[in-house]
Protein backbone atom coordinates (compact mmCIF):
# COMPACT_ATOMS: atom_id res chain seq x y z
CA UNK A 1 0.00 0.00 0.00
CA UNK A 2 1.25 3.50 -0.89
CA UNK A 3 1.35 6.71 0.80
CA UNK A 4 1.37 5.49 4.63
CA UNK A 5 4.03 4.85 6.73
CA UNK A 6 5.83 7.59 8.54
CA UNK A 7 5.76 11.02 7.52
CA UNK A 8 8.61 12.50 4.76
CA UNK A 9 9.32 15.31 7.92
CA UNK A 10 9.84 12.11 10.42
CA UNK A 11 12.21 10.45 8.09
CA UNK A 12 14.33 13.68 6.61
CA UNK A 13 14.25 15.02 10.24
CA UNK A 14 16.68 11.77 11.04
CA UNK A 15 19.06 11.89 7.97
CA UNK A 16 19.10 15.84 8.76
CA UNK A 17 20.46 14.74 12.56
CA UNK A 18 22.48 11.99 11.06
CA UNK A 19 23.94 14.25 8.51
CA UNK A 20 24.58 17.44 11.35
CA UNK A 21 26.41 14.61 13.58
CA UNK A 22 23.58 14.67 15.93
CA UNK A 23 24.63 11.42 18.40
CA UNK A 24 21.01 11.12 19.71
CA UNK A 25 19.96 9.89 16.12
CA UNK A 26 23.05 7.44 15.88
CA UNK A 27 23.01 5.05 18.46
CA UNK A 28 22.03 2.23 19.15
CA UNK A 29 22.06 2.02 15.37
CA UNK A 30 19.95 -1.61 14.43
CA UNK A 31 21.86 -1.94 10.70
CA UNK A 32 24.65 -0.29 8.88
CA UNK A 33 23.97 2.83 7.04
CA UNK A 34 24.21 2.49 3.46
CA UNK A 35 24.31 5.35 1.26
CA UNK A 36 24.60 6.74 -2.57
CA UNK A 37 25.70 10.05 -2.17
CA UNK A 38 25.36 12.51 -5.27
CA UNK A 39 29.13 13.66 -4.67
CA UNK A 40 30.16 9.87 -4.58
CA UNK A 41 30.90 7.47 -7.57
CA UNK A 42 30.69 4.75 -4.61
CA UNK A 43 27.82 2.72 -3.10
CA UNK A 44 28.90 3.29 0.51
CA UNK A 45 27.83 0.78 2.71
CA UNK A 46 28.69 0.78 5.96
CA UNK A 47 27.99 3.05 8.95
CA UNK A 48 31.95 4.06 8.95
CA UNK A 49 32.09 5.15 5.67
CA UNK A 50 29.01 6.98 5.61
CA UNK A 51 29.89 8.72 8.40
CA UNK A 52 33.44 9.56 6.63
CA UNK A 53 31.85 10.33 3.75
CA UNK A 54 29.77 13.57 5.33
CA UNK A 55 32.53 14.57 7.30
CA UNK A 56 34.31 15.04 4.09
CA UNK A 57 31.12 16.66 2.31
CA UNK A 58 30.16 18.65 4.94
CA UNK A 59 34.55 20.10 4.42
CA UNK A 60 33.37 21.33 1.15
CA UNK A 61 30.17 22.53 1.29
CA UNK A 62 28.39 25.13 3.98
CA UNK A 63 25.08 24.86 5.74
CA UNK A 64 22.80 22.20 4.08
CA UNK A 65 18.83 23.35 3.43
CA UNK A 66 16.95 20.65 2.31
CA UNK A 67 13.35 20.76 0.83
CA UNK A 68 11.97 17.54 0.20
CA UNK A 69 8.38 16.72 -1.72
CA UNK A 70 6.61 13.20 -1.37
CA UNK A 71 6.65 11.17 -4.53
CA UNK A 72 5.80 7.77 -3.24
CA UNK A 73 6.09 5.75 0.34
CA UNK A 74 5.69 2.06 1.35
CA UNK A 75 4.92 1.27 4.96
CA UNK A 76 7.35 -1.75 6.20
CA UNK A 77 6.77 -4.20 8.28
CA UNK A 78 6.86 -3.06 12.03
CA UNK A 79 6.65 0.67 11.39
CA UNK A 80 9.14 1.48 9.18
CA UNK A 81 9.30 2.95 5.99
CA UNK A 82 10.66 3.43 2.13
CA UNK A 83 10.34 6.68 0.95
CA UNK A 84 10.81 7.98 -2.34
CA UNK A 85 11.27 12.15 -2.65
CA UNK A 86 11.91 14.63 -4.76
CA UNK A 87 14.94 17.08 -2.82
CA UNK A 88 15.98 20.53 -3.63
CA UNK A 89 19.32 20.74 -1.96
CA UNK A 90 20.46 24.21 -0.88
CA UNK A 91 24.29 25.19 0.45
CA UNK A 92 27.48 26.94 -0.64
CA UNK A 93 30.61 26.37 -1.87
CA UNK A 94 32.79 26.42 1.16
CA UNK A 95 35.69 27.84 -0.62
CA UNK A 96 34.40 30.50 -2.82
CA UNK A 97 30.58 30.71 -0.41
CA UNK A 98 29.02 30.73 -3.81
CA UNK A 99 25.67 29.84 -3.62
CA UNK A 100 24.88 25.57 -4.94
CA UNK A 101 21.59 24.22 -5.55
CA UNK A 102 20.71 20.13 -6.65
CA UNK A 103 18.08 18.34 -7.25
CA UNK A 104 17.66 14.85 -6.56
CA UNK A 105 15.29 11.80 -6.27
CA UNK A 106 15.93 10.67 -2.67
CA UNK A 107 15.24 7.00 -1.52
CA UNK A 108 14.72 6.76 2.14
CA UNK A 109 14.79 3.58 4.41
CA UNK A 110 13.34 3.74 7.98
CA UNK A 111 13.49 0.09 10.03
CA UNK A 112 12.28 -0.45 13.47
CA UNK A 113 14.68 -2.05 15.80
CA UNK A 114 14.19 -4.65 18.40
CA UNK A 115 12.39 -1.92 20.49
CA UNK A 116 10.02 -0.70 17.68
CA UNK A 117 12.28 2.57 16.70
CA UNK A 118 12.76 3.87 13.62
CA UNK A 119 15.84 4.14 12.37
CA UNK A 120 17.48 5.52 8.85
CA UNK A 121 18.74 2.56 7.04
CA UNK A 122 19.50 3.53 3.73
CA UNK A 123 19.47 7.24 1.70
CA UNK A 124 20.38 7.12 -2.28
CA UNK A 125 21.11 10.91 -3.16
CA UNK A 126 19.89 10.27 -7.17
CA UNK A 127 21.26 12.94 -9.29
CA UNK A 128 19.90 13.30 -12.80
CA UNK A 129 22.48 12.47 -15.84
CA UNK A 130 24.79 15.64 -16.80
CA UNK A 131 24.72 15.24 -20.56
CA UNK A 132 21.17 15.75 -20.53
CA UNK A 133 21.22 18.78 -18.80
CA UNK A 134 23.95 20.22 -20.91
CA UNK A 135 22.15 19.58 -23.94
CA UNK A 136 19.24 21.24 -22.57
CA UNK A 137 20.78 24.29 -21.59
CA UNK A 138 22.80 24.28 -25.25
CA UNK A 139 19.10 24.53 -26.33
CA UNK A 140 17.77 27.13 -24.48
CA UNK A 141 20.91 29.24 -24.68
CA UNK A 142 20.82 28.87 -28.60
CA UNK A 143 16.93 30.14 -28.73
CA UNK A 144 18.03 33.01 -26.20
CA UNK B 1 14.48 -18.87 3.07
CA UNK B 2 17.97 -18.29 4.13
CA UNK B 3 19.41 -14.74 4.10
CA UNK B 4 22.14 -16.94 1.70
CA UNK B 5 19.75 -18.00 -0.22
CA UNK B 6 17.76 -14.54 -0.63
CA UNK B 7 21.35 -13.61 -2.31
CA UNK B 8 21.76 -15.94 -4.44
CA UNK B 9 17.89 -15.31 -5.64
CA UNK B 10 18.38 -11.74 -6.02
CA UNK B 11 21.45 -12.14 -7.40
CA UNK B 12 20.80 -14.38 -10.26
CA UNK B 13 17.13 -12.22 -10.52
CA UNK B 14 19.51 -9.17 -11.07
CA UNK B 15 21.57 -10.87 -13.55
CA UNK B 16 18.57 -11.94 -15.44
CA UNK B 17 17.13 -8.52 -15.07
CA UNK B 18 20.25 -6.26 -16.21
CA UNK B 19 20.87 -8.79 -19.34
CA UNK B 20 17.54 -8.07 -20.87
CA UNK B 21 18.69 -4.26 -21.55
CA UNK B 22 20.48 -6.24 -24.60
CA UNK B 23 17.87 -5.98 -27.22
CA UNK B 24 15.84 -3.34 -25.33
CA UNK B 25 13.90 -6.38 -24.40
CA UNK B 26 11.76 -3.74 -22.35
CA UNK B 27 8.49 -6.09 -22.12
CA UNK B 28 10.41 -8.80 -20.61
CA UNK B 29 11.45 -7.10 -17.89
CA UNK B 30 8.42 -6.07 -16.98
CA UNK B 31 8.23 -9.78 -15.91
CA UNK B 32 10.53 -8.93 -13.27
CA UNK B 33 8.50 -6.37 -11.54
CA UNK B 34 5.70 -6.79 -8.98
CA UNK B 35 2.15 -6.68 -10.86
CA UNK B 36 0.12 -6.42 -7.56
CA UNK B 37 2.13 -2.90 -7.36
CA UNK B 38 -0.25 0.09 -8.38
CA UNK B 39 2.27 2.61 -8.53
CA UNK B 40 5.66 0.99 -9.53
CA UNK B 41 8.42 3.78 -9.99
CA UNK B 42 11.34 3.60 -12.32
CA UNK B 43 13.80 7.19 -12.12
CA UNK B 44 16.00 6.91 -15.29
CA UNK B 45 19.54 8.73 -14.72
CA UNK B 46 18.88 10.88 -17.95
CA UNK B 47 15.00 11.58 -16.72
CA UNK B 48 14.96 15.03 -14.44
CA UNK B 49 12.13 12.89 -12.42
CA UNK B 50 10.66 9.47 -11.55
CA UNK B 51 8.49 7.85 -13.77
CA UNK B 52 5.12 6.57 -11.88
CA UNK B 53 2.76 4.08 -13.22
CA UNK B 54 2.88 1.93 -16.01
CA UNK B 55 2.03 4.16 -19.03
CA UNK B 56 4.62 6.47 -17.70
CA UNK B 57 7.32 3.74 -17.77
CA UNK B 58 6.32 2.19 -20.72
CA UNK B 59 6.54 5.52 -22.84
CA UNK B 60 9.55 5.97 -21.60
CA UNK B 61 10.71 2.12 -22.57
CA UNK B 62 8.79 3.11 -25.93
CA UNK B 63 11.08 6.77 -26.49
CA UNK B 64 14.23 4.31 -25.84
CA UNK B 65 13.72 1.99 -28.35
CA UNK B 66 12.99 4.73 -30.81
CA UNK B 67 16.02 6.87 -29.92
CA UNK B 68 18.81 4.13 -29.61
CA UNK B 69 20.35 1.89 -31.96
CA UNK B 70 21.42 -0.91 -29.85
CA UNK B 71 21.97 -1.10 -25.36
CA UNK B 72 24.25 -3.02 -23.19
CA UNK B 73 24.56 -2.98 -19.76
CA UNK B 74 26.82 -5.08 -17.25
CA UNK B 75 26.85 -4.43 -13.68
CA UNK B 76 29.06 -5.30 -10.41
CA UNK B 77 28.84 -5.25 -6.34
CA UNK B 78 25.56 -6.12 -5.02
CA UNK B 79 24.50 -5.33 -1.82
CA UNK B 80 21.59 -5.99 -0.17
CA UNK B 81 19.51 -3.58 2.55
CA UNK B 82 17.04 -5.97 4.21
CA UNK B 83 14.21 -3.57 5.26
CA UNK B 84 11.61 -6.11 6.90
CA UNK B 85 11.12 -9.76 6.43
CA UNK B 86 9.72 -9.53 3.03
CA UNK B 87 11.21 -6.06 1.12
CA UNK B 88 14.37 -5.41 0.42
CA UNK B 89 17.10 -2.89 -1.55
CA UNK B 90 19.81 -3.87 -3.90
CA UNK B 91 22.35 -1.80 -4.46
CA UNK B 92 24.63 -1.99 -7.21
CA UNK B 93 27.20 -0.61 -9.60
CA UNK B 94 25.76 -0.45 -13.72
CA UNK B 95 27.44 1.22 -16.76
CA UNK B 96 25.39 0.93 -20.10
CA UNK B 97 26.71 1.75 -23.47
CA UNK B 98 24.32 2.54 -26.20
CA UNK B 99 24.26 3.91 -30.10
CA UNK B 100 22.28 6.35 -29.90
CA UNK B 101 20.43 7.54 -33.63
CA UNK B 102 20.36 11.32 -34.40
CA UNK B 103 22.93 14.22 -35.74
CA UNK B 104 23.45 15.22 -31.79
CA UNK B 105 24.89 12.60 -30.40
CA UNK B 106 24.93 9.51 -32.95
CA UNK B 107 27.88 8.13 -34.57
CA UNK B 108 29.88 6.65 -31.91
CA UNK B 109 28.78 4.73 -28.79
CA UNK B 110 28.45 6.19 -24.95
CA UNK B 111 28.63 4.93 -22.15
CA UNK B 112 28.02 5.94 -18.35
CA UNK B 113 28.17 5.05 -14.68
CA UNK B 114 25.05 4.95 -12.53
CA UNK B 115 24.33 3.39 -9.28
CA UNK B 116 21.11 1.62 -9.29
CA UNK B 117 18.70 1.55 -6.00
CA UNK B 118 16.23 -1.27 -6.79
CA UNK B 119 13.49 -2.26 -4.30
CA UNK B 120 12.15 -5.86 -3.94
CA UNK B 121 9.09 -7.07 -1.82
CA UNK B 122 8.80 -10.83 -2.10
CA UNK B 123 5.95 -12.65 -3.41
CA UNK B 124 5.28 -16.49 -3.25
CA UNK B 125 6.36 -16.85 -7.25
CA UNK B 126 9.92 -15.22 -5.63
CA UNK B 127 11.05 -11.65 -5.40
CA UNK B 128 9.48 -9.06 -7.86
CA UNK B 129 10.83 -5.17 -8.38
CA UNK B 130 8.36 -2.33 -7.33
CA UNK B 131 11.02 0.54 -7.62
CA UNK B 132 14.54 1.32 -9.31
CA UNK B 133 16.48 4.61 -8.93
CA UNK B 134 19.12 5.18 -11.42
CA UNK B 135 22.11 7.90 -9.84
CA UNK B 136 24.66 9.44 -12.17
CA UNK B 137 27.48 11.46 -10.06
CA UNK B 138 26.78 15.11 -9.55
CA UNK B 139 27.64 17.17 -12.87
CA UNK B 140 30.89 19.31 -11.00
CA UNK B 141 32.54 16.41 -9.51
CA UNK B 142 31.86 14.48 -12.87
CA UNK B 143 34.11 17.61 -14.62
CA UNK B 144 36.51 17.18 -12.07
CA UNK B 145 36.90 13.50 -12.31
CA UNK B 146 37.44 14.17 -16.10
CA UNK B 147 39.75 16.51 -15.25
CA UNK B 148 41.78 13.96 -12.72
CA UNK B 149 41.59 10.84 -15.08
CA UNK B 150 43.74 13.49 -18.24
CA UNK B 151 46.58 13.88 -15.74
Amino acid sequence: MANAGEPVDTIMAAWQGFDSGDSANLSPWPVDVSLVAFDSTDIITTMADTRSHLAQRARALGPLTRDWSEIMRWPLAGGGTLLIAAETLHSTDARTDEPMVRHHTIVAAMVADEAGQTRLAHMTEATPAFLPLVIAQYKRASLS
Amino acid sequence: MTASADHDALAALIDAYVARSAGMRFEEKRGFWDADEPSPVLKPEEEAAPLVGWPAIEGYWQRTRSLLGSLQSKHWGLHLVPLDSDTILALYNMIWSAEVDGPFLGGSPLAAHVRVTMALRRRPAGWRVFAVVESHVDGDVFVRQLYKAMA
